[in-house]
């Protein structure tokens, strides 16, 4: 495979899955930027591990591994976020970050928009191992079996976990609900 | 499945992740272009991690002892074959049977183990480097070409020591 057809099926790729991407992304870290930065490093470790012509790997990988690249990078970022946040904690000059609240769903009318900024905050607040199912589910394209294998864990317990997701945004969502 | 939670999954269902930003989307192309660039820059970002500089100047030394070892094992070699040319055997006088005779000498590094820090009686701490070497001696006899070899494992320890100041 030639370079230009390489970096062309990369485009296409990324083109098909950036928005499931940026969500998951936007799922595991804790602002905007954060996220951003998770996917752009995520990416770029993908592109090194998996475009090289000496490794026998042309293809974008699949979509699972891209979501563990992810997960590994925003393990690896919140350290370093931690690490920078005690440093400047200890610091005289304290950086705060100005977080631009971007929204995570297309909408095209005001109530629509108002509608998915409810389920933002909804998200947000239930137990990341639910969200993290959730989203793989509903926006990731993940099947509960690829779920599983992706977290490691039974596929019934992808399937609880994304149940118990469910009860806990109808809770925060619907709060007068039985 | 509760039917509140049937509409709640079919809300979510409904929405669809937002466009990514146009910078960042701009951002992650750049990395697919210039590939070629990319690609020798992976190149690089996987070269091996080698040891740490004192294990490297430790390891050197290894090699060049057993470098010294193959040399001076291969001289005795020549020279006890040759003693045995001029006292006994002569060019025209028939091997003994069953005579076999060293053929080759060979002293192989194996490996390197770390043993930790020692302290000596001095109160200088040392770092222990344990290097792994076999030899292999091999004879044949030159009546039927049977051979004979024989491994014996050997190792050296080295005690490299630690600058504290």
């Amino acid at each position: 495979m030639s370079e230009e057809s390489l970096a062309k099926s990369w485009k296409e790729w990324f083109h098909l899955n950036g928005t499931r991407l940026l969500l998951f992304a936007r799922g595991k870290t804790k602002s905007e930027a954060d996220a951003q930065d998770v996917l752009q490093d995520a990416i770029l470790r993908l592109w090194k591990s998996y475009s090289s012509p000496k490794d026998g790997h042309f293809d974008p990988p699949p979509l699972a591994l891209a979501y563990t690249a992810l997960r590994n990078t925003a393990i690896d970022h919140a350290r370093r976020t931690n690490r920078r946040t005690k440093r400047e904690q200890n610091s005289e000059f304290i950086v705060r970050d100005i977080d631009q609240v971007e929204n995570w769903f297309e909408t095209s009318s005001l109530e629509q928009s108002e509608q998915a900024k409810i389920i933002r905050d909804a998200l947000q607040q239930i137990p990341e191992k639910f969200q993290e199912v959730l989203t793989l589910k509903i926006w990731g394209g993940l099947t509960f079996a690829e779920i599983a294998e992706n977290l490691n864990i039974p596929a019934n317990t992808a399937a609880s976990r994304y149940r118990y997701a469910l009860d806990a945004l109808r809770k925060i969502l619907k709060p007068n609900s039985i | 499945m509760n039917p509140d939670l049937k509409e709640i999954e079919q809300t979510l269902y409904e929405l669809k992740p937002a466009k990514l930003p146009d910078e960042l989307s701009t951002q992650i192309e750049e990395i697919f272009k210039n590939s070629e660039q990319n690609h020798s820059t992976h190149i690089n970002d996987r070269k091996i991690v080698w040891l740490p500089i004192i294990q490297k100047v430790s390891a050197a030394a290894a090699l060049l002892i057993a470098c010294i070892g193959v040399f001076f094992a291969m001289l005795n070699d020549q020279n006890s074959s040759n003693k045995t040319t001029s006292s006994k055997v002569s060019a025209n006088e028939p091997l003994k049977k069953n005579q076999f005779i060293p053929v080759n000498a060979k002293n192989v590094f194996e490996g390197v183990q770390d043993e930790g820090l020692f302290l000596s009686k001095d109160k200088i701490p040392y770092h222990g480097v344990r290097y792994q070497f076999s030899d292999s001696f091999l004879w044949k006899n030159e009546k039927d070409g049977s051979l004979i070899e024989m491994k014996v494992p050997s190792q050296r320890l080295f005690l490299v020591p630690i600058k504290t100041d």
